[in-house]
């Protein structure tokens, strides 16, 4: 890993430590942001690792890095009242289900990760309908997923992907998901999606679009993130319209992560990594609502933007950056998707291109919800200090590295040639 | 100095100050800063006044050396092994007439808004977003590949439904911004396609004849009918006439920089861009005419029944710009290109004139000495009574294109969401034994 980014990542763990020291319950603060330097030591330090015993890769260093720093901003701006024992506990375990599942080696390690992170979600959820309504799904993925491990082949794989599916909370297995972000504290609901970990499971065996089951499922997987793209217009509050655009972006995501030719799984690889930054500012910004307002209540235009401009500005940034807006980085990462194996089949290249669209305009659409329309009554604070900083270091990756994503190629992912290679 | 590199330095400038301005508004607006009015109006001053000088530069560089076309490649955007994106541009003439009505306009724009939106709550938003505009009408403008091209296009639709919701304290213009985003969504999946297949079957995006050159014979008829679908949003061409007239409720000086100069134009000019891709599809070409003859009839009829100025004018607007797709369709290019250039120019200032009407048309009743100006025929009047009544009544409905959009397509497809995410409600309430009114 060259140094400039080791020394970015370093910049980025000296301001949550500095920003965290201004927050109160130091220790379970404490807690998140040990976990998040353990990952990224472990992402720095650990490159030369023998595969038995962890897998520290291009796939996985750069989700390492992501993963820990997302953990530590996720607490640096986590609203005080969703602060509590058991949502830090619940973060910590997200953390740890997701990077597990990266740098398992495979064979047994990897299907124990995968159970396990099966098992630790639904810990990390809050007891009551976000964990009830979660276990049936969990359930089925971690079966589905040791399974088609254990089986391999066609009807393996193909146990893989839906259990991948069920995970990321694919049309129709989407309830849980949006369950958890209806029912559970928003930014837990964000620790759940944002880091798409589960895409850990499938990121080094694409499956190709070669053969009629493969079309099948990914055209499956297209018309999915159209419907729950749909469903996001319709809904009539934040959190479950946050929910679902989620879903739609995470499957369109899977999708990209699938594709066996090198440029379109290199593609769906930066996408991963890239969305996940952009749906975590876009969920820690719906957090922050969240605990002002409670719920935002999308029935009627809310007007938020005259109360918290700098939120709006944020909001706009992140949800059209998690829908590849040019000038972002998801925007290049969606053009090398779109160059891989896609291409090539005109009907899927269609699908998958009106999924990003609707995204586009579901995105829009709850932004003009939340921040335009009569002025919002009464106070409702604007970014703090502390949000406004963790927010804009995001932001400035997103800009940047949309407008140079070859800095990205080549520091965050040195090897690009490893990366590919690793596509059979 | 090489006058590609030249060119090249000029161009960057004409395409990054807008961006740089927009930048240098917009982040101190994140970071909860206040700039002052005088501020933001030197800065935007001064960002169209660099980018206009450059585009004038450009001009000059290229008069001394009529006809050419030069293509220089700004960045290397990515690049990979086996797959490389440069931010190539091409300076030739349609590039600089476009490049140049975009700095020049906007600087005007500028200008006009700086007092006509004074004191408003929304003007640093204003300003930032009319930069961030016209930097995307430069990459129309001056892109080589339809990548850059397509980058351009997105920021042109993004900031052209910001703008249209501008008034976001009323409902009306916010659901108009996204009315025009849907649009622009359902044809960019056209524009996104044709660059995905170009780069598949051609190697690269170039809309060029040696593209042209790369395809087979259905692979170039796909690429232009969905370069003619693409167009269909921007252009507001039919049936997607109903967003534009409505988009005339966001701020006049947005409403005249889009809708009568700069952004209904990137429609035609996409087109004559791509025409080494259209020549030799004449079912695109024949496509392109009936569309657009069409819409020239439909923006005629209905334009003759509105009721207030900008709504006359959008239609107006409209047919002019069918009438340019008309010409691009028969090859006249370069009198499209002329077209497209004092059409801008006349609809911005009658635009800009706009809230001014009244006071206009007294004085000129008043310098005529009173009397009103004698009315011409209608040619309307020649047709029988009960089919004037009928022409009228479809013409004050749109064409009853709009309702039946609603109903047949967009209240469907409302009803099919709304009805599965009922039953998502319900199946979440069975497992979770909680329902979403409870969770509230």
């Amino acid at each position: 890993m060259s140094l400039d980014v080791r020394a970015a990542a370093a910049a980025l763990v000296v301001l949550a430590l500095v920003l965290a020291r201004s927050r109160s319950h130091a220790r379970s603060r404490g807690l998140v942001v040990g976990v998040g330097l353990v990952l990224l030591g472990i992402a720095l330090a650990v490159e030369g690792a023998p595969d038995w015993l962890i897998r520290v890769d291009p796939v996985s260093q750069p989700r390492l890095i992501a993963c820990g720093v997302g953990l530590m901003a996720v607490f640096a701006v986590l609203p005080r009242r969703f602060s509590s024992a058991e949502n830090v506990v619940g973060l910590v375990f997200l953390a740890l289900a997701h990077i597990g599942l990266v740098v398992a080696p495979e064979g047994p390690p990897v299907m124990t990760a995968w159970a396990l992170s099966c098992v630790l979600t639904a810990l990390a959820l809050p007891k009551g309908p976000a964990r009830r309504l979660a276990i049936p799904y969990l359930t089925l993925a971690a079966g589905a997923g040791v399974a088609g491990l254990v089986l391999g082949g066609t009807a393996g794989q193909a146990l893989v992907v839906l259990a991948v599916g069920v995970r990321l909370g694919v049309f129709p297995f989407h309830s849980w998901v949006v369950g958890a972000h209806e029912f559970a504290p928003m930014a837990l609901a964000v620790g759940v999606t944002a880091p798409m970990g589960a895409i850990g499971l499938v990121a080094r065996s694409p499956l190709g679009f070669d053969g009629e089951i493969a079309v099948l499922a990914i055209g499956g997987l297209a018309v999915a993130a159209l419907i729950t793209a749909g469903l996001a217009v319709v809904q009539t509050g934040l959190s479950r319209a946050v929910g679902f655009l989620t879903v739609s972006i995470a499957t369109v995501v899977f999708l990209g992560v699938l594709d066996a030719d090198s440029i379109g799984h290199l593609g769906g690889l930066m996408m991963w990594s890239l969305t996940s930054l952009s749906l975590l500012g876009m969920g820690l910004v719906a957090a922050a609502l969240q605990s002002r307002i409670g719920d935002v209540d999308l029935r009627d235009y809310r007007g938020l933007l005259h109360r918290t401009p700098t939120f709006a500005a944020l909001f706009l940034l992140f949800s059209m950056a998690a829908v590849g807006a040019p000038g972002t980085a998801d925007f290049a990462s969606e053009d090398l998707v779109l160059h891989g194996g896609i291409g090539h089949h005109p009907v899927l290249l269609l699908l998958f291109i009106a999924a990003i669209s609707a995204q586009a305009y579901g995105a829009l659409h709850l932004f003009f919800r939340v921040f335009f329309g009569p002025p919002e009554a009464g106070f409702v604070p604007d970014a703090l200090r502390r949000e406004r900083t963790v927010l804009l270091a995001i932001a400035a990756v997103l800009v940047i590295a949309g407008l140079a994503p070859q800095l990205l190629l080549d520091g965050w992912l040195p090897n690009t040639d490893a990366v590919t290679s690793l596509v059979p | 100095m090489n006058p590609d590199t030249l060119l090249g330095l000029l161009g960057l400038i004409a395409l990054f100050m807008p961006v740089a301005a927009s930048l240098a508004l917009g982040l101190p607006w994140v970071l909860g800063a206040q700039l002052s009015e005088a501020t933001i109006r030197r800065t935007v001053g001064t960002s169209f006044g660099a980018s206009f000088l450059a585009c004038l530069a450009i001009d000059v560089l290229l008069l001394l050396d009529p006809g050419a076309a030069h293509s220089v490649t700004l960045a290397h955007w990515m690049a990979l092994p086996s797959y490389a994106v440069d931010a190539r541009v091409v300076f030739d003439l349609p590039a600089a007439v476009l490049m140049t009505l975009t700095a020049l306009l906007c600087g005007l724009i500028g200008a006009f808004s700086a007092s006509y939106l004074h004191q408003d709550p929304g003007f640093r938003r204003f300003f930032v977003l009319l930069p961030l505009f016209a930097s995307g009408m430069m990459a129309v403008a001056c892109g080589e590949t339809l990548d850059l091209i397509y980058a351009g296009w997105e920021v042109v639709g993004i900031a052209s439904a910001l703008l249209i919701a501008y008034f976001q304290y009323r409902e009306a213009p916010v659901r108009h911004g996204l009315r025009a985003f849907a649009v622009y969504r359902v044809c960019d999946v056209a524009l996104l396609t044709a660059a995905v297949l170009l780069h598949h079957h051609a190697g690269e995006a170039s809309l060029d004849a040696a593209t042209a050159g790369h395809l087979g014979d259905n692979e170039a008829l796909w690429v232009a009918l969905l370069l003619v679908i693409a167009i269909m949003g921007k252009a507001a061409a039919f049936p997607f006439t109903g967003w534009l007239p409505r988009a005339m409720e966001g701020p006049t000086p947005s409403s005249a920089i889009f809708y009568g100069a700069l952004s209904v134009h990137a429609a035609p000019f996409l087109l004559i861009r791509a025409w080494p891709l259209l020549e030799d599809q004449l079912v695109a070409r024949g496509a392109l005419a009936a569309i657009a003859l069409l819409t020239a009839a439909h923006a005629t009829m209905v334009g003759r029944v509105q009721t207030d100025v900008k709504s006359m004018l959008a239609y107006a607007s409209v047919t002019q710009v069918a009438v340019i797709l008309v010409e691009v369709s028969l090859g006249f290019t370069t009198l499209a290109l002329v077209h497209m250039t004092g059409h801008a120019i006349l609809r911005t200032w009658q635009l800009l004139r706009a809230p001014s009407l009244l006071h206009d048309h007294h004085e000129l009743v008043s310098r005529l000495g009173g009397g009103r100006p004698p009315r011409g025929t209608l040619w309307e009047r020649l047709l029988p009574v009960p089919v004037q009544r009928f022409g009228y009544r479809v013409a004050m409905e749109r064409w009853f294109v709009d309702d039946l959009a609603a109903s047949a397509l967009l209240g469907k497809l409302w009803s099919a969401f709304t009805l599965l995410d009922r039953i998502d409600r319900a199946w979440v309430a069975l497992l979770s034994g909680k329902s979403s009114e409870e969770a509230a």
